[in-house]
């Protein structure tokens, strides 16, 4: 054999450190590489265009001010208005404009896809207008064309503002507000300008809808390190007189660290309505900060009574915040909110700021904030092997999707306000998170108030797949969407998204190793293609899977539903179960017409059963085929003739009299449950095979049957005598021990009927409860209806593990 | 001639016969000659086919003409004369409509069905149907597969005409071999794993895709022939030679990157180095790939070679230079490449592609997102293409030397940058 020692020199550095000498960067001269990269969010270019007129001879107005910004939801309150992206520009000698915007998108989380585009314009002697994208920034939507402005005369306002010797205050910034948008007008959406040196402003407001709609808008004037005045009632006249500008208090403080040490150069910011964003400063080598020129009483609480109609103390509260990192979302930053007086020096408490720079508050107290102390949680994830970046990994608090946040670059990630008690912290693909599965979890406990730093989140090493995507004849397929999901029977329900196929037909997707998923295609705004077959892939560590998908033109169905009489059924809501031959199955929808007739499009081609059944649920549905729907195929199935169903009247009128068909429905419930496959909790969606709905989600119901009985099978079965329920439903558990334990499921309906159970288990362990039934008019029979909902027990019940049970 | 012996499956046969008189008979009072004779001819032709060519040459007319006497006799005296129609295998799975054409109108396979040689096997939209044949092959058709089997003296004879296989061949006992037709292509497969496609392109044309999982396959097309090992790609069109490629991405940008740099060197007159891919992971280590040019000094065939670093390497993949995926076992510091699918020749040199995953120590995060590689490096008269695999999203801050090439595919930023360089001092070979 021959062997060759291949010591690794030169370029790389950890090829060096492999071979035991551990050597550092030193920069990239000679013939050596440097390389040097930052991970972000991926950058979009947004385009906004569009041409400004004027309203009555409909003239291009040239050097029109066109102002716009991104509203990106991923940064929420309270900074987002100055930190979205914001570009200034001026129209051409045509009245065109356009504006470019490069900024990360919200891509993920409960956000995701609903960023906004706002474009202001002014133009002298004309009224500053707003208009606002109508449809959502998005990935697939960057461009927003035709976004025109035909501006009016509008309505002229002026004043003049002077401080309290009658000087005149020049270079404030004055703003039109309405409260309408909230901050959102701190761009000066209805109109901006600044005083002259005579202190003069003049405005022409927008006489538009929108502004109307508003609550009465205001002029808000502010100077930084001055003050802030306010002309309220502005519709009202032309001339608006005299407003006095007060100097502003001073707010001063500290940034500690530890309680004790302050922080030099620490950023220290002050907001507040109705002026918005004011001054930033940083704080001196002992930590001290001094915001000088802060609006507050008197001016507030005058404001605030001409504008409505009573002070209360809450509004008009400067609020403080500190951080460390200017990149910090304010949302996460330290802050107090405190009432300046104007001419007078108020002291607020310290601020902290955390090791990890992220010990953060709620921006927005909870209610009973003692009694529910929240506190931050923060922490890491752990990588995996996989070729992806870490930033921008969702990290979801609970089953909670409004309670998320993205990893940064590091890894890091950070929730500002957790409740105290057993959390669970779940690390989610930043695409289609919500059906999806999490790639890594860890379990926390939060004291109220002690803020949980160093959590971490150990992420499972996926496995980049490789999708082809080819059409009926074998080409590639472009602008086709990756998915995969882990149900066998149906493959519907959870799946993991990935990425768009190429022009090469490739997509990706990254999977978990060693567990069975399903591939396809998806094409997500036209149904004109789908996945014929799904392919089974099991990838392994280590190795890139390859999956070759072919999409096919979707089929349709027409046909005519009857009653038995021949009769159409016109004007129904009408539905169709596809059960296909490969195990896939679908649900389709759609409304049959003046003559019963209906038309089902963008199915995927196959062999498949068809359940025919329509809205309102007097006729029984009817099963046809297997038919084969060709691909791009009208599949012609002519007159459906349904049968007129037994109402849910008839069927609790027939139960009354004949009990047995609801033990007999119970019996067949629990047994199902007693002989299922608990290995292959895949099978979720249609386990146990008899119909049970829970209380909340099925796969939780699910995975807890599995886990339980499992390891403690249920040995016989026993139900008693039906009875009307009075809306209870009871359980009591006797383990093993003798031990007890009782309480009552989640309220059902009164008068349903109501069949007591007894289930003892291998260890001997007895569950006593009992189980409702209703009855279902389209799938005409009964199905039981909580009572069987231990997963939802609190605390959690687990049984214990009976001995050979061959469970772990 | 004709031997009216049972098949060895007397029940199967049974039921097999029966399914297809009562397919053929109450449906023959229309067209009952008509499928009488399509019967006949099939299983003549059937007949042809299992004698051997010289027999058959010299009987001619005569045998062909007692055969369909026979038969027809047979047929009318409900005799099993399916028994010259041999077996070659059996459908032992299936879903959706599956139908099987055997010279009468085709009919839906139902259930577990004998496949009887020259039988063709359709699938339908959203079927598919499973086959072993009778020398443990295994044949899986996906929706809209056309195929016919055929068991032939020199081993099984698969005719793809539309649609795709996977195929798991069993080991072929000597002389025997196992052959897949597609309009365009023949392959030839001796005990493998592979998937064959048949492609009808745009410009009409069909092509032949044959990937392998596992063993050896040869590809013919316009009268030339290639060698397939595992992991490889070969794609064959009409009255065009076939050409390969690995099934793995990075192998093949691996041999573009070889020739490329071969390239450029030769241009500005230096030495060309071994190229490098090297790819961020999430737990910023790096997957590396790279050339190592290997020889053989020795007198005898080179059956493994092995690679050492002075520490424990990390998991390893190897490749040849065609892209075919080759067994590498790690033992401590040393990784163990097996040659013996295609040993090298003494006095021959060739290149290996390795993959060595979760190198540590390549990059380096610097916090807030930002991650650097860098090494002094003195300046030397090699030049050595390097391609970094970075995220799609990652903003380049600084490289050093300037980009030769950067592109987006697949979620990644790919830069590649020309070093002046040496990658590897390889010390070796030795004993």
């Amino acid at each position: 054999m021959s062997r060759t020692t291949v010591v690794l020199s030169g370029l790389f550095v950890g090829f060096l450190a492999l071979t035991g000498g551990i050597v550092t960067a030193q920069g990239g001269g000679g013939g050596g590489v440097k390389l040097r990269f930052s991970v972000g969010p991926k950058q979009y270019t947004i385009t906004a265009s569009g041409k400004v007129t004027d309203k009555r001879t409909g003239a291009p107005i040239a050097d029109a001010l066109v102002r716009g910004y991104v509203a990106l939801l991923r940064r929420r309150a309270p900074v987002s208005h100055e930190e979205n992206p914001y570009q200034e520009v001026r129209t051409d000698a045509t009245g065109a404009y356009r504006l470019t915007f490069v900024t990360p998108l919200t891509t993920s989380g409960p956000y995701e896809g609903r960023d906004g585009l706002a474009v202001y314009t002014s133009a002298p002697g004309h009224e500053s207008r707003a208009a606002y994208a109508k449809d959502r920034v998005t990935k697939d939507k960057t461009d927003f064309p035709d976004m025109d402005f035909a501006l009016g005369p509008g309505k002229l306002v002026r004043g003049r503002v002077t401080d309290e010797t009658g000087g005149p205050v020049e270079g404030a910034l004055v703003r039109v507000q309405s409260g309408v948008n909230g901050d959102w007008d701190f761009f000066g959406a209805w109109g901006r300008t600044r005083t002259n040196v005579r202190g003069e402003l003049q405005l022409r407001l927008s006489t538009g809808r929108r502004m109307a709609k508003g609550e009465k808008p205001w002029l808000a004037i502010s100077k930084e390190g001055y003050g802030a005045a306010f002309f309220v009632s502005i519709l009202d006249r032309e001339d608006l007189g005299t407003v006095v500008m007060r100097r502003g208090g001073t707010i001063a403080g500290r940034v500690v660290v530890d309680e004790r040490s302050g922080v030099p150069n620490c950023e220290v910011a002050v907001r507040g309505m109705p002026y918005g964003p004011l001054c930033r400063t940083t704080t001196d080598a002992d930590g001290q900060y001094q915001l000088e020129g802060i609006p507050g009483n008197p001016t507030i609480r005058e404001f605030c009574t001409r504008q409505y109609g009573g002070f209360t103390g809450q509004r008009g509260q400067a609020t403080v915040y500190a951080r460390l990192d200017p990149q910090m979302n304010l949302a996460w930053a330290p802050y107090y909110s405190i009432m300046p007086e104007e001419g007078a020096t108020v002291r607020g408490p310290d601020l902290v700021v955390g090791k990890e720079e992220r010990t953060a508050k709620a921006p927005y107290p909870a209610l009973g904030e003692e009694e529910y102390e929240e506190a931050s949680v923060s922490g890491r994830l752990i990588a995996g092997r996989t070729p992806f970046a870490l930033q921008g990994l969702v990290i979801v608090l609970d089953y909670n999707w409004d309670e998320t946040v993205e990893a940064d670059g590091d890894g890091n990630f950070c929730l500002p306000s957790v409740l105290p008690g057993k959390h669970l912290l779940r690390a989610f693909l930043p695409y289609n998170v919500r059906g999806d599965r999490d790639i890594g979890s860890t379990e926390i406990h939060v004291d109220a108030g002690r803020d949980l730093d160093g959590v971490q989140i150990q992420l499972a090493g996926l496995v980049e797949t490789r999708v082809m995507f080819v059409d009926a004849n074998g080409n590639p397929l472009r602008g086709i969407t990756a998915e995969a999901t882990w149900r066998k029977r149906d493959r519907e329900g959870g799946w993991r998204q990935g990425t768009e196929s190429d022009k090469q037909g490739r997509a990706l997707l990254y999977l978990e190793p060693g567990e069975v998923k399903y591939v396809r295609g998806s094409e997500p705004n036209a149904f004109s293609l789908a996945s014929e077959k799904s392919e089974k892939v099991k990838p392994s560590t280590g190795e890139v899977e390859k999956v070759r998908i072919v999409m096919v033109p979707t089929a349709s169905i027409r046909g005519r539903v009857v009653s038995e009489a021949g009769e159409p059924l016109a004007e129904r809501g009408m539905y169709m179960w596809l059960n296909y031959a490969d195990g896939l199955r679908r649900i389709a929808r759609t409304k049959t017409d003046s003559v019963g007739r209906f038309e089902m499009d963008g199915l995927v081609p196959g062999v498949s059963e068809l359940t025919i059944g329509i809205w309102p649920h007097n006729f029984s549905d009817r099963t046809i085929g297997p038919v084969e729907m060709k691909p791009g195929e009208v599949k012609l199935v002519g007159d459906i003739a349904l049968k007129r169903a037994k109402s849910v009247e008839e069927a609790y009128a027939e139960a009354s009299e004949r009990p047995e068909v609801i033990v007999q429905q119970a019996k067949r419930l629990l047994e199902a449950i007693r002989d299922a496959d608990y290995d292959d909790p895949p099978h979720w969606h249609d386990f146990p095979g008899q119909p049970y709905m829970v209380q909340t989600a099925y796969p939780n119901w699910m995975e807890w049957v599995c886990r339980n009985f499992q390891k403690n099978p249920i040995r016989s079965i026993e139900v008693g005598k039906v009875s009307k329920g009075n809306g209870r439903l009871s359980y009591k558990i006797t383990f093993a021990d003798a031990t007890i334990r009782k309480g009552r499921f989640f309220g059902v309906e009164t008068g349903l009927f109501t069949v007591p159970y007894n289930l003892t288990l291998e260890d001997g362990t007895v569950m006593q409860g009992q189980l409702a039934f209703e009855y279902s008019a389209n799938q005409e029979h009964w199905y039981g209806m909580k009572g069987l909902d231990w997963y939802l027990l609190d605390p959690p019940l687990e049984l214990p593990v009976a001995a050979g049970s061959g469970a772990d | 001639m004709v031997d009216t012996r049972k098949d060895q499956n007397p029940p199967v046969f049974e039921d097999n016969l029966r399914r297809l008189l009562t397919a053929a008979v109450p449906k023959a009072d229309k067209r009952f000659d008509e499928c009488l004779a399509e019967s006949v001819s099939q299983a003549v032709r059937a007949e042809r086919q299992r004698l051997p060519i010289r027999r058959l040459a010299p009987l001619g007319w005569a045998a062909v003409a007692a055969t369909v006497l026979v038969l027809i006799g047979a047929a009318l005296t409900w005799h099993p004369w399916q028994a010259r129609l041999e077996t070659a295998g059996q459908v032992t799975n299936l879903y959706g409509f599956v139908e099987l054409r055997d010279g009468m109108p085709p009919q839906k396979v139902t259930e577990t069905e004998n496949l009887l040689s020259g039988h063709w096997v359709e699938t339908a939209s959203g079927s598919g149907a499973e086959m072993r044949l009778w020398d443990g092959s295994n044949l899986v058709a996906p929706p809209r597969t056309l195929v016919q089997v055929r068991r032939e003296k020199h081993g099984a004879r698969v005719l793809l005409r539309r649609g795709s296989l996977s195929i798991e061949v069993a080991r072929q006992p000597p002389g025997k071999s196992f052959t897949v037709e597609t309009p365009a292509a023949q392959v030839q497969v001796l005990g493998t794993k592979l998937d064959v496609h048949v492609i009808q392109k745009p410009d009409s044309r069909t092509q032949t895709r044959v990937a392998v999982t596992s063993g050896r396959v040869e590809l013919e097309s316009a009268g030339q022939r290639v060698v397939l090992l595992s992991n490889m790609e070969g794609v064959a069109e009409e009255e065009v030679p076939p050409v390969t490629r690995s099934l793995t991405e990075e192998v093949n940008e691996m041999i573009r990157l070889i020739e490329l740099n071969r390239r450029l060197a030769a241009e500005s007159g230096v030495q060309a180095g071994m190229p490098a891919i090297v790819e961020f992971n999430a737990d910023a280590t790096a997957t590396v790939w790279t050339a190592v040019p290997i020889r053989n000094d020795t007198k005898a065939p080179l059956r493994s070679y092995s690679l050492s670093g002075e520490q424990a390497l990390p998991e390893v993949r190897a490749f040849t230079a065609q892209g075919a995926s080759i067994p590498a076992a790690i033992r401590g510091a040393e990784c163990r490449i097996d040659l013996s699918l295609e040993p090298l020749r003494p006095g021959h040199a060739t290149m290996l592609i390795v993959k060595m995953i979760g190198v540590e120590g390549i990059f380096q995060a610097k916090g807030r997102g930002v991650f650097e590689l860098g090494s002094p490096g003195t300046p030397t008269r090699v030049l050595t293409l390097v391609q970094f695999r970075l995220p799609e999203s990652a903003r380049l801050e600084e490289v050093s030397p300037e980009p030769i090439e950067t592109r987006k595919e697949l979620l990644k930023l790919l830069v590649t940058v020309r070093a002046h360089s040496k990658l590897f001092d390889v010390l070796g070979p030795s004993r």
